[in-house]
């Protein structure tokens, strides 16, 4: 059984004029410590799904279809408190812009301490402090730092306490929503390293969410790309980013600046549509306005899936055909 | 040579609490000297703190420095006031970092883009319009007429940009300074941005101080790159000889922090 198993999620959020599809028919599977990395430009749905696995979602957003199964529960027919029980155990976030989720006026410490107290109140005091410096000592923050309030902490610092936040409770599963936007180069590349450190330490799962390829390629073994709300393309690693064949994913690697041109190869770099037309879930292929293969048949017809490989696959009817 | 900066340095000193001692204050850029040709793209990379912003600053004469000398077309910076310094801020322009915050959200993208032309007292209404228009569409946002009475809250993030970019251009300068122009913005948005300030160099022989963190973005957009750390250039040269060949060991350590697509 699969750690995870998120089988045709559909999500919407109501709004003033009807509600709007953010997530449509997502499907996915994670194993046990394993890293699974979601791709795809703003507003594309990611966040979306990680917060739906958290039991998250803002108040106006809803679940319209489809499973998420856990270890094989379902974690939609769970009532809040169940998932409050769930939550930080199972699985816990890491959130977007962590500098901003330590509360100033407390120590860091502290804010750390309360999550494990609140999850698990059967541990002695010992055993509290215990965890904390182990974890302290997991992400390299020295034990004398424990107790400093966040503005002592430096950008990094305070990521990596905020990592440490997310394991203080042992979850199975860790979903990071753009871990290290908002970092340098270089403390962007020791977060990296220090959560596939962790990864390979505790055997945690992860799910990685971000627009910057070059992290999720680091980090991820499997891949997903995401455009408009729906998966278009998914496979391992070396077959996404090496042997792309949705042309979303073609343009979305080429327009990736590297320091040694490896996407340099798709030689007319196609540039990525950023305006969305209003109509956005019409039963058609979503890239087909901005996809210079498209035929006429992607304006009128769903497009379908293709496998590539038993791994790889890609939602595009023109794709894995003979060219 | 357009820009010439000759052993320049800044330091800020914290004031004194109550009866305390001042301290001995951040030297954030210390002893920096570079000169930029005309029309050409000189990028100054450096990791957060490093003193490439502050350096853009001075270069702006938004903070004034405190030994050294920065000469902008063959004048001093520093001497400059009255109407000399007003005719070196038609010639020089910004392109700030965050365009969530750099466009006032009480003026339309039209008010924006013309204040320049206002301030300089340039053309009348009628030639404004025509000069806005041109700057809209040159950035890629046309038609102009369905951009120019937006606000910038109905505009996304790269859009902003674009608006930011426009109203750099509309003095049309000989010298622009960009500043981390997309770090706010996704990858595949960030490369259109770049493709435009690479057309504006194209087309209008504009010289270019690209201050960033990130090399690839160098490498695509720079003829020549310095990497500044701690407020010192460690290592200068053509971009490619830079990544390709670093001789610093701070450089490297820049370079070898970039994601790699090698799968071992």
């Amino acid at each position: 059984m699969p750690l995870l198993d998120v089988d045709n999620l559909t999500i919407a959020y109501h709004t003033r004029s009807g509600p709007v599809t953010a997530v449509e028919n997502v499907s996915f599977r994670l194993e046990r410590g394993k890293f699974l990395g979601i791709v795809g430009e703003s507003g594309c749905g990611k966040t979306t799904i990680g917060m739906s696995l958290l039991g998250l979602l803002p108040e106006n957003g809803f679940v319209r279809e489809g499973r998420i199964l856990f270890e094989g529960s379902d974690l939609l027919a769970l009532s809040q408190k169940e998932l409050q029980a769930f939550r930080w155990k199972k699985i816990s976030m890491i959130f977007q812009a962590a500098m901003n989720a330590l509360n100033p006026v407390h120590r860091v410490g502290d804010q750390i301490i309360e999550a494990i107290r609140i999850h698990n109140p059967e541990f002695s005091e010992e055993r509290i402090q215990k965890e904390i410096k182990e974890l302290y000592d997991l992400v390299d923050i020295p034990e004398q730092r424990i107790f400093d309030y966040p503005h002592q902490y430096s950008g990094g610092m305070k990521q990596r306490a905020v990592i440490a936040m997310a394991l203080s409770c042992r979850p199975d599963l860790v979903i990071a929503d753009e871990p290290t936007t908002a970092l340098d180069v270089i403390v962007q590349d020791q977060i990296i390293r220090k959560i596939k450190d962790i990864q390979r330490q505790r055997g945690i799962a992860g799910i990685f969410i971000s627009h910057d390829i070059g992290v999720v390629a680091e980090a991820c073994q499997d891949i997903m790309v995401m455009y408009r709300g729906k998966i278009v393309e998914q496979g391992k690693r070396e077959e996404v980013f090496v042997a792309p064949v949705h042309p979303y994913t073609i343009a979305l690697l080429s327009s990736h600046l590297t320091i040694d041109g490896v996407f340099d190869f798709h030689a007319d770099k196609p540039e990525v549509a950023c305006d969305f037309s209003p109509d956005f879930f019409a039963g058609v292929c979503g890239y087909a306005e901005s996809c210079s293969r498209a035929e006429a048949q992607c304006f009128t017809a769903p497009p379908k899936w293709r496998e590539i490989t038993p791994t790889h696959k890609a939602l595009c009817r023109l794709c894995g055909q003979n060219d | 040579m357009i820009l010439e900066i000759k052993n320049v340095v800044k330091q800020y000193r914290s004031k004194p609490f109550l009866f305390g001692k001042p301290d001995a204050g951040v030297t954030a850029v210390d002893g920096v000297s570079f000169s930029i040709e005309k029309g050409e793209v000189f990028g100054l990379v450096g990791g957060s703190g490093s003193g490439k912003t502050t350096l853009g600053r001075l270069t702006l004469k938004l903070e004034d420095f405190d030994t050294g000398e920065i000469r902008f077309d063959g004048m001093s910076v520093r001497d400059l006031k009255g109407p000399a310094l007003k005719a070196f801020r038609r010639k020089i322009q910004l392109i700030p970092q965050d365009p969530y915050q750099s466009l006032n959200p009480y003026f339309s993208v039209y008010d924006s883009i013309a204040e320049p032309l206002v301030i300089h007292g340039i053309g009348n209404d009628e030639a404004r319009g025509d000069l806005v228009k041109q700057a809209l569409e040159m950035s890629g946002l046309a038609p102009a007429a369905s951009y120019s009475s937006r606000y910038p809250h109905q505009l996304s993030g790269g859009q902003r940009q674009r608006a930011a970019i426009a109203r750099a251009m509309i003095l049309d300068p000989e010298f622009v300074i960009a500043d981390e122009p997309t770090s706010m913005l996704d990858a595949s948005i960030s490369f259109s941005i770049f493709k435009l300030l690479s057309k504006i160099k194209r087309e209008k022989n504009v010289a270019f101080l690209f201050i960033t963190h990130d090399l690839a973005a160098a490498r695509f957009f720079c003829d020549r790159i310095a990497v500044i750390h701690k407020g010192r250039i460690v290592e200068t040269g053509p971009t490619k000889d830079v990544i390709e060949n670093p001789k610093d060991d701070y450089t490297k350590t820049l370079i070898n922090a970039q994601p790699r697509f090698s799968y071992t």
